[in-house]
């Protein structure tokens, strides 16, 4: 049954989770050229007691065994990140920064053509102070091929 | 003699054997004894059939919390996994008016008008909880779903940005195979520091509809 995944090509879904200790939903859709190979665009946004901000990544994803139920991956990515402090903060500007990431997870076929994800995601965010800040990022999410 | 009444015993098989083989070769008829002159009725189906996604526009009074009741409009789009679940993401937007406390002391206001621009959007699992059919305009059956949803999603107000989980029920009444007519009531519940102190805010939203199904 599951010989059937390797055959398709369009994912979208939807994840949740933590991003160092604040909320962060996720949407993504990717695009599968091999078996083994996808590349993912991924638009995340996260809440935070002190900020809130706006991620869009492209990933590339590496699935080292497609055709297996529980099926792990590896991912490395790039984007860029909005961080916008609370507006309660006294004199705080929004910030836009480079961020990269690399990743692990893995993919549970439910049915035919439904999923669902765990990722790990761990992002250094290339900021303008002296110290890049490294951030990390776990989140369950469920999926659908078309 | 005994050969004698083999001979006759066994021609005696064989030939009723060859007689039943004879009649099982011959074609059955039979004739209907009765007519019952039924004329046979040709029902048309315009059943719903395969479309499974939803997307449309809504409207409707947004209660937002220390805030007045605003009109709010937004678009969703649903994607049904079954007859009985279905995913969805929604937008809206709405304008939040003057605070009570404002609209009583008549001082400068707490918030520009940017800020009290208010912004959500979500991602829900509906459940299809009671599907049943109406009958409106006589013999015609509509087919109808009365469902629970939940989910989770972003508010952007008074200047910040805030997880937002929502949860609601509806009703959607099919028109015809590809529109429907949907009502629905949700609770955006999300933890404000507007004013100071965090605070859990309900806005409760009651909307209406039209879905296109393709």
């Amino acid at each position: 049954m599951l010989l059937s995944y390797p055959g398709r090509r369009w994912e979208v879904g939807i994840a949740l989770g933590d991003m160092a200790g604040t909320d962060a939903i996720s949407g993504h859709g990717g695009f599968h050229f091999t078996n083994n190979l996808a590349m993912e665009v991924e638009l995340t946004e996260n809440f935070g007691d002190f900020s809130s901000g706006r991620m869009a990544s492209v990933n590339l994803q590496h699935q080292m065994f497609p055709q297996w139920r529980y099926s792990p991956y590896l991912s490395i990515g790039a984007g860029i990140r909005e961080t916008s402090p609370r507006a309660t903060l006294v004199a705080t500007e929004d910030r836009i920064d480079n961020v990269a990431s690399v990743g692990a997870g893995m993919r549970i076929y439910f049915s035919r053509k439904f999923l669902l994800r765990l990722d790990y995601k761990h992002y250094v965010v290339m900021t303008e102070r002296d110290d890049d800040e490294e951030i990390d990022e776990w989140k369950i999410g469920i999926s659908a091929f078309f | 003699m005994e050969n004698w009444y083999k001979r006759i015993l066994l021609g005696g098989v064989l030939l009723s054997a060859v007689a039943t083989t004879g009649h099982a070769q011959e074609p059955w008829t039979s004739e209907q004894v009765i007519d019952a002159g039924i004329d046979r009725r040709e029902l048309p189906r315009t059943a719903i059939d395969t479309e499974n996604f939803e997307v449309g526009p809504y409207g409707g009074m947004l209660s937002i919390e220390d805030f007045s009741s605003e009109i709010v409009y937004g678009i969703r789009g649903a994607w049904h996994i079954s007859e009985h679940f279905f995913l969805e993401g929604s937008y809206g937007m709405a304008t939040a008016d003057l605070t009570s406390y404002e609209e009583i002391s008549g001082g400068a206001p707490l918030f520009s008008d940017e800020e009290r621009d208010y912004s959500y959007y979500n991602f829900s699992l509906g459940w299809n909880l009671l599907p049943g059919e109406v009958f409106i305009f006589g013999n015609r059956a509509m087919k109808s779903d009365f469902y629970l949803i939940g989910g989770v999603g972003g508010t952007s107000f008074l200047g910040d940005d805030w997880f937002t989980v929502s949860v609601g029920a509806g009703y959607r009444l099919l028109l015809n195979d590809a529109i429907a007519w949907r009502f629905d009531v949700r609770d955006n519940i999300f933890d404000r520091e507007a004013f100071g102190a965090s605070q859990v805010t309900n806005n409760i939203e009651l909307t209406t509809g039209l879905t296109f199904f393709f």
